[in-house]
């Protein structure tokens, strides 16, 4: 009875705070609101009326939204406010949209009136279905126009003036959605050339570039929201990031990646102080941890100790060394012995 | 020196009468404690519809700048991207020269001073070709003298394709990587399914795995879910001719499911539950994101994100920073951040960040990590503007405090 009771109290609860954050949350509309498109039409106002200009709009110059002089004489003779119709009765990216279009998309209303006969309903279908979905999306383009060729020699340009600059990302198609970070490595193998439809050489190479620069981070200072895998304080959990996840950094990176700001920090090279604990080198299996965390994660061990740094191991791991056999049960290999890097160990000619 | 290389090529490139404008952006850096100094140069320009090049060149100078610079306070610069594409055959043939990121199937990303082309032939079928010699950063010594592969590839109508590349690097002229990728991506309706393996085939042997991963997702309205899983073997992605490529096969596999949902208009929540699991121990992967956007093109918004991440037996945290003890332990840890971005009076954005993370096993690193910047950006036409200041206590560092400013500026030339 008493848990009933509280869970009724928690629903409540939890109504009263959807309610009260409704306008946040984007459930309730304040403020401007969208422009009752439908409406005009079902009283039969032809576009044109509000569109003056529009049948004969080129690829550049106004964007024939309506102004008071379109609203106001015949129709909305007494405004009940001063400002501009516009300013509450649209959404308030409505006006940035159709900018945005304008700059960055090959069309022109004017020949597209001619095939459509006037009825602007052909591809601004979504009319009937509410106020807020005017723009066509780019399957309606798709109705008239071949698609096929350009889709296949992925070449944007025949409507996209300029995808990278144009910087906005698709709605209905390559969506990236989810943890992309993650998900964008995979996507990209079968479809690299696609990417590269909006995304330039620079892009790719502000991660996966070897001589990106140091601050990259730094770079975007003021947008926090960017994903990012090196975000926040990367550089306080990045060993303990790469010790769970072995081999994680090597996805991207080269080992001398790793071994160049190591040295750069003093953290690794001849300068540099052990920063082992006891017990991770020595003669019996119980003082020597080393073993394990290389066989483990040998990628952590070649960030400090990789190139002429592998000469500390061949010390006690070469044939006959103190250090005994370093490979695992089993192991065998078809590379010669005077192969790298089999040749640090193993004399030529040898057993 | 590399960026006026850089800038000569985007000039020589742009030069006759292009029908799309020469595009420059530079953006200067600075910051505390100590003199501190970025400059980033980035541009592009097209030509012609046949050619275009891009190119991308930094300059740094002051300690502190970053991790690969000189403790003395000396400078450093290096080029990005500096590079050149063209394409012909309608479109069927595409070239690119210079300093570029080549991403081929499943091989990894590889960032090559040479050239990469691609033709797509009759039958939907793509063939990739690459070679070049490897990027190295200013200290760094070069681990491979030069690379070259390549991939092919079928798409299968508009929904999906899949491919197998190869790759060679050679060391010294001795053979040092030898990599098979195999690729494939569908996309039927609203589920996405995606896979991708390199094998190391170096040896002459059956290729061994180094790197796979697959992704399935599927959405029904508002939801998405997803279920992945990553199997990585850390000693097939070092080069073989590393000593540490001999030590053994102890991989690691990661595997979970994530789910998103758009809760309201403005508000998306997500949730990702995985395990990873190495050398037989497993450990929990966990996060919780959500995401509320202030307006409706989501200029101003707040995340709030979790995380959970556990390193299971086997791996003393405190052994790398240097006061672990002998005994093994649990490397997890633990995080939480809030950041938010509003956009405030005129063309001004003001922004917050703050990241706490509580390692598993503190030892004398301290028990948190708390990271926090604050911003203020202005923009406006083809400036912006940047200020922030950021503080962070770390294992490295028991308390930092420091001031960074941005100002950037874009040309465009007709």
């Amino acid at each position: 009875m008493r848990r009933r009771t509280l869970l009724r109290l928690a629903a409540l609860a939890a109504a009263v705070a959807i309610a009260a954050c409704a306008g946040v949350l984007g459930l309730r509309r304040s403020g401007t609101r969208v422009f009752p498109h439908r409406a005009h039409v079902v009283r039969g106002i032809s576009c044109v009326t509000c569109h003056p200009g529009i049948s004969e709009a080129g690829d550049e110059g106004p964007l024939h939204l309506p102004d008071q002089a379109a609203c106001g004489p015949t129709c909305h003779p007494q405004p009940h406010d001063a400002r501009p119709c516009l300013d509450c009765h649209s959404e308030p990216f409505a006006s940035a949209g159709a900018a945005d279009a304008r700059a960055h998309l090959r069309f022109e209303h004017r020949s597209h009136m001619v095939v459509a006969a006037g009825n602007c309903m052909r591809c601004h279908n979504a009319v009937a279905e509410g106020d807020s979905r005017l723009r066509p999306q780019m399957a309606a383009c798709f109705g008239c126009h071949e698609h096929d060729r350009a889709r296949d020699v992925r070449r944007c340009d025949g409507c996209h003036v300029d995808l990278a600059e144009e910087g906005t990302p698709p709605s209905t198609h390559l969506v990236h959605e989810g943890d992309f970070v993650r998900e964008h490595g995979i996507k990209a193998a079968s479809s690299a050339d696609l990417c590269a439809t909006c995304h330039g050489e620079r892009f790719c190479a502000s991660c996966h570039g070897v001589t990106v620069a140091p601050v990259p981070r730094r770079r975007t200072l003021g947008d926090p929201l960017r994903p990012s895998v090196h975000r926040a304080g990367f550089r306080a959990r990045h060993s303990d990031e790469a010790h769970a996840d072995p081999g994680a950094c090597l996805s991207c990176h080269q080992p001398e990646r790793c071994a160049g700001c190591h040295v750069a920090e003093g953290v690794a090279g001849a300068a540099a102080a052990s920063p082992h604990p006891a017990g991770w080198v020595g003669l019996t299996p119980g003082e020597n941890q080393h073993g394990r965390a290389a066989r483990r994660d040998p990628a952590a061990c070649a960030s400090c100790h990789g190139g002429a740094g592998e000469a500390l191991c061949v010390g006690c791991h070469r044939e006959g060394g103190v250090g005994g056999n370093p490979h695992p049960p089993g192991w065998s290999s078809r590379l010669p012995r005077d192969a790298m890097p089999c040749r640090l160990c193993h004399a030529p000619g040898g057993p | 020196m590399i960026g006026r290389a850089a800038l000569i090529v985007l000039a020589v490139s742009a030069a006759p009468a292009a029908a799309e404008p020469l595009r420059l952006r530079a953006d200067a850096l600075t910051g505390t404690p100590s003199p501190v100094g970025l400059l980033v140069l980035d541009g592009d320009a097209d030509a012609s519809e046949w050619l275009s090049a891009e190119g991308l060149v930094w300059i740094g100078a002051g300690a502190g700048i970053g991790d690969r610079a000189d403790p003395g306070g000396g400078g450093e610069g290096d080029a990005l991207v500096i590079a050149l594409r063209a394409r012909g055959l309608a479109g069927r043939a595409e070239a690119r020269l210079g300093r570029i990121i080549v991403v081929t199937g499943a091989l990894r990303p590889l960032h090559v001073d040479g050239t990469a082309a691609r033709v797509r032939l009759p039958r939907r079928i793509d063939v990739e070709l690459f070679a070049g010699i490897p990027v190295a950063p200013g200290v760094a010594a070069r681990g491979w003298d030069w690379a070259v592969g390549g991939r092919v590839a079928r798409r299968i109508g508009d929904w999906g394709g899949a491919g197998v590349a190869l790759l060679e690097r050679r060391d010294r002229g001795r053979l040092a990587v030898r990599e098979v990728g195999l690729d494939g991506g569908l996309a039927i309706g609203r589920h996405d399914l995606a896979a991708k393996v390199a094998l190391d085939a170096i040896d002459g042997g059956a290729p061994a795995p180094a790197l796979a991963e697959a992704s399935f997702a599927t959405r029904r309205g508002a939801l998405r879910g997803e279920l992945y899983g990553v199997y990585r073997s850390s000693a097939h992605l070092v080069p073989a001719t590393s000593l540490f490529s001999v030590l053994g096969d102890v991989a690691s596999a990661h595997g979970g499911a994530r789910a998103s949902w758009r809760a309201a208009p403005r508000l998306d929540v997500s949730g990702d539950a995985g395990a990873r699991v190495i050398d037989g121990a497993a450990a929990e992967q966990l996060s919780a994101r959500a995401t509320l956007r202030l307006d409706d093109r989501g200029r101003g918004a707040v995340i709030a994100e979790l995380r959970r991440s556990g390193a299971g037996a086997g791996y003393d945290a405190r052994a790398g920073a240097g006061q672990g003890t002998s005994a093994p332990g649990d490397g997890g840890w633990s995080g939480a951040r809030i950041a938010t971005r509003v956009p405030a009076a005129g063309a001004v954005t003001v922004s917050g960040e703050l990241e706490l993370v509580m390692p598993d096993q503190a030892g004398d690193r301290g028990a948190v990590w708390p990271w926090a910047m604050a911003a203020a950006a202005w923009s406006r036409g083809l400036w912006d503007v940047a200020v922030a200041i950021e503080a962070s206590a770390s294992p490295e560092e028991r308390g930092r405090v420091d001031v960074l400013g941005r100002i950037g500026r874009r040309w465009e030339a007709p």
